[in-house]
């Protein structure tokens, strides 16, 4: 697997999310950390979306 | 307990069952059960032989898929456990709540879409993937039996969300109502395969996402707003289940209870974050709701993931209730066995809703509990069926596979009825993290990591299984205890996980791959 730029930037970016889900807990703390864990979710599925679709679409010949 | 507002906890008392809340609840569940063994037996209809009784005709949309999807993915754990896990950890148990558990399952619809390769290379079981992807009987029936005794144990937690929500609705005796609800679901399994069980697991996926988000929201109102519930959970502190309080607060996202508390530490949470990442995929009856899924468009595929996310915010609406009962109710449950703080749920549902209210949440907590219950019981037998037996006398008739299979659907919903029966764990998601965290550590490398990376060697994934279930008896409610420093769950989670992780990579690279030819049948050029 050849690591693009965008497929390396995707991958930060999904490291970022989930790193950033206990800082968040751990300083922030309460619903704000309850519902942004959500939230990280959610851009974490997003990206995985996008580079399902764009990068890894024709390989599920069957 | 903590200052809880003393206002609400005078005026709104812990309610009690009634002869309308039993009549109601009994006729929610039963409607959703006929519904749900209906479409069992309408698809019996359809439902030719062996084959298309384990994977249907391969041809289910991304609706259906992404509401079977998580509706297996979240079982009683989630819509009833996780008020548990709320109301008796504070925000400490977010963590086993799942609040970050769309990142876990959205990696599973991006890595499962390619259990269709394998379904059109005549795999109708998790296990057979295994077997294709290493030309290896031998990792097919391990990989079978491995998963029936985990997915015992997983299905307990099942068990232990509809016995309660029984007990606390009606007030009634609750064996029966699991030999009942336990019988439906054999039936519909039986009968309607893996069909039946794709489309009555969407309909309930449906059902509690619907429920939960309208009473995760409601109960936030009720308990006074979010403001409200923020401050009574930060002055508010454990009390072990019998009542005994102690000092340990819970107004953080650690609670140093006991090191055997996946949240004691950030070990023990980053423990927890990395079951959820990969429990998804290693579940094998969620993986599995990908073998009968037909070609999707890039636009159904979206509409699969967009399902898929919706419904994940569904723990947390639950979890939220659980932390309004605390505000309102104080540690009150905790005096209160067997069911303690997983009570939470469903008598916040009854004190908003009366006996309707009841009715509705009691459906959802079934519908998520059966469903998860027959994707897991339609795997261990066939596990036994197709892996095992047929493994070792391939020339067993389709139709006597079959009927073994409806047949051994029977012991695979009794032994753990019986094991809720006899011994309850006191707290359910704590107990079932236990088996999930051995789903994820073995069976993310072994299925959804094989079936991509190319490297991967047989004795690799026969070396993960043995190890993983090894260290499965060190967790710190087993043997762990006796083992330092398995004593820590963080610590037996993660060098379950990772250590699963470094042998099967080690291994497999120390051990000689498949032919090449027979590679190429599986990882095509073009992919």
């Amino acid at each position: 697997m050849r690591i693009t730029p965008a497929l390396g930037a995707s991958i930060v970016a999904l490291a970022v999310c989930f790193i950033l889900v206990p800082v968040v807990s751990a300083t922030v703390g309460g619903w704000y950390a309850y519902w942004g864990a959500l939230l990280l979710s959610v851009v974490w599925a997003a990206i995985l979306l996008w580079l399902k679709l764009t990068k890894y679409w024709d390989e599920e010949g069957a | 307990m903590g200052s809880i507002p003393t206002v609400l906890q005078t005026q709104i008392a812990l309610p009690s069952p009634t002869a309308d809340s039993a009549l109601a609840v009994t006729v929610a569940i039963a409607a959703m059960l006929a519904v749900s063994a209906g479409i069992g037996i309408y698809c019996f209809r359809r439902c030719r032989n062996f084959d298309e009784w384990m994977v249907g005709h391969r041809d289910m949309g991304p609706i259906v898929t992404g509401f079977a999807l998580t509706a297996t993915w979240l079982s009683g754990w989630a819509i009833f456990g996780n008020a548990g896990l709320g109301y008796t950890y504070g925000w400490s148990g977010a963590w086993l709540i799942g609040s970050m558990n769309l990142m876990g399952l959205a990696l599973c619809v991006v890595i499962g879409y390619r259990m269709r390769r394998y379904a059109s290379m005549g795999a109708r079981t998790v296990p057979e993937v295994a077997r294709i992807r290493f030309d290896s009987r031998a990792i097919q029936a391990l990989a079978g039996v491995t998963m029936s005794i985990l997915l015992i144990v997983y299905s307990v937690g099942q068990y232990k969300a509809m016995a309660s929500v029984w007990r606390l609705t009606t007030g009634t005796d609750w064996l029966w109502s699991l030999v009942i609800t336990a019988s439906l679901c054999a039936i519909y399994i039986a009968v309607g395969g893996y069909a039946g069980t794709q489309l009555s697991v969407a309909l309930q996926g449906a059902i509690f996402m619907v429920v939960g988000w309208a009473f995760g929201i409601a109960s936030i109102i009720w308990a006074g707003g979010p403001a409200q519930i923020a401050e009574a959970m930060s002055s508010a502190a454990f009390v072990r289940p019998g009542g005994a309080a102690t000092s340990v607060p819970l107004g953080q996202y650690t609670a140093p209870i006991a090191p055997s508390f996946a949240s004691y530490d950030w070990l023990g949470v980053v423990g927890a974050m990395f079951m959820f990442l990969l429990m998804a995929s290693g579940f094998p009856h969620n993986i599995a709701r990908f073998l009968g899924v037909r070609k999707t468009s890039k636009k159904d595929y979206a509409v699969l993931m967009a399902i898929v996310a919706l419904n994940c915010v569904t723990p947390l609406m639950v979890g939220a209730m659980g932390y309004a009962a605390r505000t309102v109710w104080g540690a009150e449950l905790m005096n209160t066995g067997p069911i303690y703080g997983d009570a939470a749920a469903s008598l916040v549902s009854l004190a908003i809703g009366g006996s309707v209210g009841g009715a509705v949440f009691s459906m959802a907590v079934f519908s998520a509990a059966v469903s998860t219950l027959a994707g897991m019981t339609m795997i261990m037998a066939t596990n036994m069926t197709r892996d095992l037996i047929c493994n070792i006398r391939p020339k067993t008739s389709p139709k006597l596979l079959l009927n073994l299979s409806r047949l051994l659907v029977v012991p695979f919903i009794a032994l753990p009825l019986w094991w809720t029966y006899t011994s309850p764990p006191p707290v359910l998601s704590e107990f079932m993290a236990g088996s999930a965290v051995a789903q994820a550590g073995i069976f993310f490398f072994v299925v959804a990591v094989s079936m991509y990376w190319k490297r991967a060697t047989k004795w690799g994934a026969i070396a993960t299984v043995v190890y993983g279930m090894t260290l499965s008896l060190l967790h710190p409610s087993v043997y762990g205890k006796f083992v330092p420093p398995f004593t820590h769950w963080g610590v037996w989670a993660l060098t379950l996980m990772f250590g699963c992780a470094l042998i099967y990579v080690v291994v497999s690279l120390l051990t000689k791959p498949m032919p090449e030819e027979k590679l190429a049948k599986i990882f095509p050029k073009s992919a």
